[in-house]
């Protein structure tokens, strides 16, 4: 098992090492001169100009630039703002914990809706209960989180000023309820229907029907039979959300004017402010891809058949 | 053929109709504005209402549509076009071939695909034909995934094992008995995918990283109705319905074809 963790995490060094080099040379042909934006409207003196350039080391080769950036990185320097001077680390460490606070929050509101939704959804199949759980997963699958997220504005917050239109506001649990659920809804439509269709899997199985036959308690065959066995699915599927959640903040921080790293990426976007840019989109990759493993590890812990057929993928 | 594909059939074959026949109309322009009618409630004149500069709500949705169809179709064909290739010969050849285009998967699939996609458009800057690249450079390796587990799946079974002992070559292999077996999956899943990029491109054209005002595009008239929301909530509700149509409507037709073709994930 331990040997399993350390290769996996092993190859994620390679895999964010790519990531870092793509990101770099990517965002080198951002158009414009990055030197520009310190002086906002104001048109600087060439030697002012010049000065900029070169404190932001402008003037030296992508090469040297992407391996001073690289040492930097090694000693969790990740360079400084071309807009506001201030270092990209303290803006993601400023940025970062209310974006966490919400994704967390929106994963716990994900599991609470799909994983009851996907079960009853299962034990009343083919009913109106499983037919319009159907219906309302499919709709909010194909729904933008930004339009739920505008909808849920104008409706509780616009029309009958139950909650907060947006923002952080005193950071009360009251400013975080709009923003993660309109993102842990979306998640759940998804959660939902894998929840069903693995319940629906377990329910057919031979064992299930034995504990039928046995006479057991139905509520102790959903929830001590069935539900247990249909968890790695869902397990799998909530980390892969993270991904989901991390796109959907982007839009939703945006609408809620939350303050948070997605919000700033946008704002950053919008600047092409190169530095926080690559800053901000290594570190949700990083976040991504360690919850990723995180989710993989606890799947080879339950499963032992996880943790072997993952071994010949790894050593290649 | 089941009642989900149907229904899917019916959405995006309408859909298309529409955005094809709007063209046709003479007075339909998505960028003329009518100076007596600013935010107006839907009427007579016009059937869904106006937005804040006097556009004609119905006639800007279907033009948007053109927008959205045109470069969701066309990112899945170029995903499929630079995915299946790369995955088939990944699976086929194995190797140092495999290693190299499995790394790359694993890179590209690191980013999650918004977040991918915005700090790319950073970069291309908005437009159509900039959407279009963003998408196609970071799908394809979903497609190449697939197709690359699908062929190791092909390629150990005896009679495959059998037909290239037999001396065919590996093109001949590929195109009569790999092919076949693995085009179910990747075709559900590139119809699938056109919802997806519907969605990420309403969402970039939403943020202001996709399609350039006033071009119309659904994600665009959200954020141009953002601003008046309160008081015309159908400059929101339209190009909202019609996003969740054409979403549904393709994964309507890639469910109802996963359950056709009988293929399980």
């Amino acid at each position: 098992m331990l040997g399993y963790f350390w290769r996996r995490l092993l190859w994620t060094m390679p895999v964010l090492l790519g990531v870092t080099v793509l990101l770099f040379l990517l965002l080198q042909v951002i158009p414009g001169d990055p030197a520009l934006s310190r002086f906002g409207d104001r048109l600087p003196s060439e030697q002012s100009l010049r000065n900029v350039q070169e404190q932001l080391r402008l003037t030296e080769s992508v090469y040297t630039q992407f391996t001073s950036y690289l040492g930097g990185l090694i000693r969790g320097d990740l360079g400084t703002s071309y807009v506001t001077g201030e270092p990209v680390r303290e803006i993601i460490a400023r940025t970062l914990p209310p974006s966490l606070r919400l994704a967390f929050l929106a994963i716990v509101i994900e599991l609470l809706i799909a994983v009851p939704a996907g079960v009853l959804a299962a034990i009343k199949r083919d009913t109106w209960i499983d037919r319009f759980s159907f219906v309302i997963a499919a709709i909010l699958v194909a729904m933008p989180v930004f339009l739920l997220g505008l909808l849920f504005q104008l409706f509780f917050a616009i029309r009958l000023h139950w909650l907060p239109v947006g923002g952080l506001g005193d950071g009360s649990f009251i400013y975080h309820l709009m923003p993660a659920a309109v993102m842990g809804l979306i998640a759940a439509a998804y959660l939902s229907r894998v929840t069903q269709s693995a319940m629906l899997e377990v329910l057919d199985s031979d064992y299930v029907l034995a504990a039928r036959a046995d006479g057991l308690p139905a509520g102790r065959i959903v929830f001590h039979y069935a539900l247990r066995n249909a968890w790695p699915p869902i397990l799998a599927l909530v980390g892969l959300h993270f991904g989901l959640l991390i796109g959907s903040a982007i839009a939703t921080e945006y609408v809620f004017d939350w303050p948070g790293l997605g919000h700033r990426l946008y704002i950053a976007v919008g600047q092409r402010d190169r530095p926080l840019i690559i800053g901000a989109t290594l570190t949700l990759s990083f976040l991504f891809v360690l919850v990723n493993l995180g989710v993989d590890l606890i799947q080879g812990l339950i499963n032992p058949k996880v943790r072997l057929s993952r071994r010949s993928e790894i050593d290649v | 053929m089941s009642n989900t594909l149907k229904l899917g059939i019916l959405i995006i074959g309408l859909l298309i109709l529409a955005a094809v026949l709007v063209g046709l109309f003479d007075g339909a322009d998505p960028v003329a504005q009518d100076q007596q009618a600013f935010l107006e409630a839907p009427s007579a004149d016009h059937w869904l209402g106006t937005d804040r500069l006097g556009r004609d709500i119905l006639v800007r949705l279907l033009f948007a549509g053109r927008t959205s169809l045109t470069v969701s179709l066309t990112a899945v064909t170029a995903m499929v076009l630079i995915g299946l290739p790369l995955g088939l010969v990944a699976g086929y050849f194995g190797g140092w071939v495999d290693n190299v285009v499995s790394r790359l998967i694993d890179i590209f699939l690191a980013f999650p695909f918004i977040l991918g996609a915005v700090a790319l458009m950073a970069v291309f800057g908005p437009g159509l034909w900039n959407i279009f690249l963003v998408m196609a450079l970071l799908g394809w390796p979903q497609i190449a995934r697939l197709a690359r587990a699908g062929v190791i799946d092909e390629v150990t079974k005896d009679y495959v094992a059998a037909v290239k002992v037999a001396g065919a070559t590996p093109w001949y292999v590929m195109r009569r008995h790999v092919l076949p077996g693995i085009s179910g999956p990747v075709i559900v899943f590139a119809v699938m995918g056109v919802g997806t990029v519907i969605l990420a491109e309403a969402t970039l054209s939403f943020l202001g990283f996709g399609m350039p005002a006033p071009q119309p595009s659904w994600g665009l008239m959200i954020s141009d109705a953002r601003l008046v929301y309160a008081t015309a909530p159908w400059a929101l509700i339209a190009p909202g319905v019609a996003i969740i149509l054409a979403c549904l409507g393709f994964n309507l037709i890639g469910e109802g074809l996963r359950d056709l073709l009988d293929i399980h994930e």
